[in-house]
């Protein structure tokens, strides 16, 4: 995940964007608990998880003060340490973990993966220890996505070993029959969003490369940017339209306006982000 | 056996629910708790109908059974069992893939959330078959969600980039943000 699931500010009330600053720092908290450079690791998605996971509980764990190590003379609302924190951290390290192998392994990035994999050993083991299927789901995500990406069939299959992780993970949200299958696909839709925005925002760069992209081998032989893009930014619609509508269904107990912003707005807003000219124009969009 | 079609005085014409309709009004004047008269002229009369019921239904089950054979996939699709549903529709040779079997592969990408596979397939079945609405009610829904129009009605939000009176508080607070990340503070309060 790379930071592009996030609301649109503008259209945040202002104790709503309280709540989302207080989830984002809290979630900050729990991660420098298991590792203070994980802190680093902070994005937007992993908030947004967080969020959704207090979201489908009825008890809410309530909020306290907390001071921030980047700015330590002022102390922030916070949301009080709890387990979905620590699963959320927990996925993160494993995911994290993952990435650094899997760089090891395409001998990218070597020093910077040799570093990141000693900091994480122990962590990750004691994270895969407690969670261990979500451990095997996350490694067989990054095989499963060389070998789709190895043989590209179509858009959809290269898409989905991205959308069947998250898929995965989400459903494990809810021990509810009906609600843990509305997870599952959100998270499908929100995987395939994911994927495919991050496919669209390396487009250019890919093409001056000739680096692997989706997108670029969909339309083989389609030399014409402007329609790639419109193609892209309606099946990204389509994959937002079907995460509204399992957000809808839902029910959800905590948070919900922030939620809904997520996803009825802060997805188009980041399409629309992506598809901008400059990058100036980008920023301006991004921070609505 | 006399002509069944005659036996429930319907045309060979008649539609399954004409049919259907006719063999009720039938049963009910046949029925022998029913039937003021002779009882045993009754229950002849009911095995006579019963009979030329399942006679026709029969013919016409086995006559197209290439539809029903769809009929049974969407049945498969309808309660959520994709994987079976679509090993059938993957054993129809191709010669004989038509509108509907296009439709009904595209359903299946569709609930699986594979769309662009999905709209390719409902755009085939619409080109072979234009009249059908099922077919263009499956494609017009994907090219809304893909306009961006859904969700649609108050949810469409309108963007000023730049400062406007309309985001003043937003921009109060970016400004906020801005500020703390060098250490002062705009917003006391947040």
């Amino acid at each position: 995940m790379f930071g592009y699931i996030r609301p649109l500010k503008s259209e945040l009330k202002l104790k709503e964007y309280n709540a989302y600053r207080s989830v984002y720092c809290g979630f900050c908290h729990a991660l420098g608990k298991a590792g203070p450079f994980l802190r680093l690791s902070l994005s937007y998605d992993f908030t947004f998880f967080s969020i959704l996971a207090l979201s489908l509980e009825e008890e809410f764990c309530g909020f306290c003060q907390k001071r921030c190590p980047v700015k330590p003379f002022k102390k922030y609302g916070c949301v009080k340490d709890n387990e979905k924190f620590e699963y959320a951290a927990a996925l993160s390290i494993m995911m994290l973990y993952e990435k650094a192998n899997d760089n090891l392994s395409d001998r990218e990035h070597i020093l910077s993966s040799l570093l990141l994999k000693g900091y994480l050993k122990k962590r990750y083991r004691k994270a895969a220890d407690k969670y261990k299927e979500e451990a095997q789901i996350l490694t067989y995500f990054t095989k499963n996505q060389k070998e789709a990406e190895k043989n590209f069939t179509s858009l959809d299959s290269a898409c989905h070993s991205t959308a069947d992780t998250l898929s995965k993970i989400f459903s494990k949200l809810s021990k509810n029959q009906n609600k843990s299958e509305l997870l599952s696909r959100l998270g499908y839709n929100l995987g395939r969003w994911v994927y495919l925005i991050d496919a669209l925002d390396d487009l250019e760069d890919d093409l001056k490369k000739g680096r692997f992209n989706p997108l670029i081998l969909r339309f083989k032989g389609e030399s014409d940017l402007e329609k790639i893009k419109d193609f892209a930014k309606g099946e990204l619609s389509v994959s937002a339209s079907m995460a509204g509508d399992c957000i809808e269904a839902l029910e959800l107990y905590n948070f919900s306006p922030i939620i809904e912003n997520i996803v009825y707005f802060g997805l188009y807003n980041m399409q629309k982000a992506v598809l901008s000219k400059s990058r100036k124009e980008r920023k301006l969009i991004v921070n609505g | 056996m006399d002509n069944p079609y005659r036996i429930l005085g319907i045309s060979e014409n008649a539609t399954d629910d004409e049919i259907r309709d006719a063999y009720r009004e039938l049963a009910k004047k046949y029925h022998p708790d029913s039937f003021e008269g002779d009882k045993e002229y009754a229950n002849s009369k009911m095995a006579e109908i019963n009979e030329a019921y399942d006679l026709i239904m029969k013919t016409r089950r086995s006559s197209n059974s290439s539809a029903s054979s769809y009929a049974d996939i969407r049945r498969l699709i309808q309660n959520g069992r994709m994987a079976e549903a679509q090993e059938l529709l993957d054993g129809v040779s191709v010669s004989l893939r038509n509108a509907e079997w296009y439709f009904l592969k595209g359903s299946i990408f569709y609930s699986r959330g594979w769309f662009d596979d999905a709209y390719s397939h409902f755009t085939k079945a619409t080109q072979l078959d234009p009249s059908n609405r099922e077919y263009a009610a499956a494609l017009n829904n994907l090219n809304m969600r893909r306009s961006g129009m859904y969700p649609g009605g108050y949810r469409t939000v309108n963007h000023t980039s730049g400062a406007s009176a309309c985001n003043l508080c937003s921009n109060l607070i970016c400004c906020d943000c801005l500020c703390e990340m060098c250490g002062g503070d705009l917003i006391p309060c947040c």
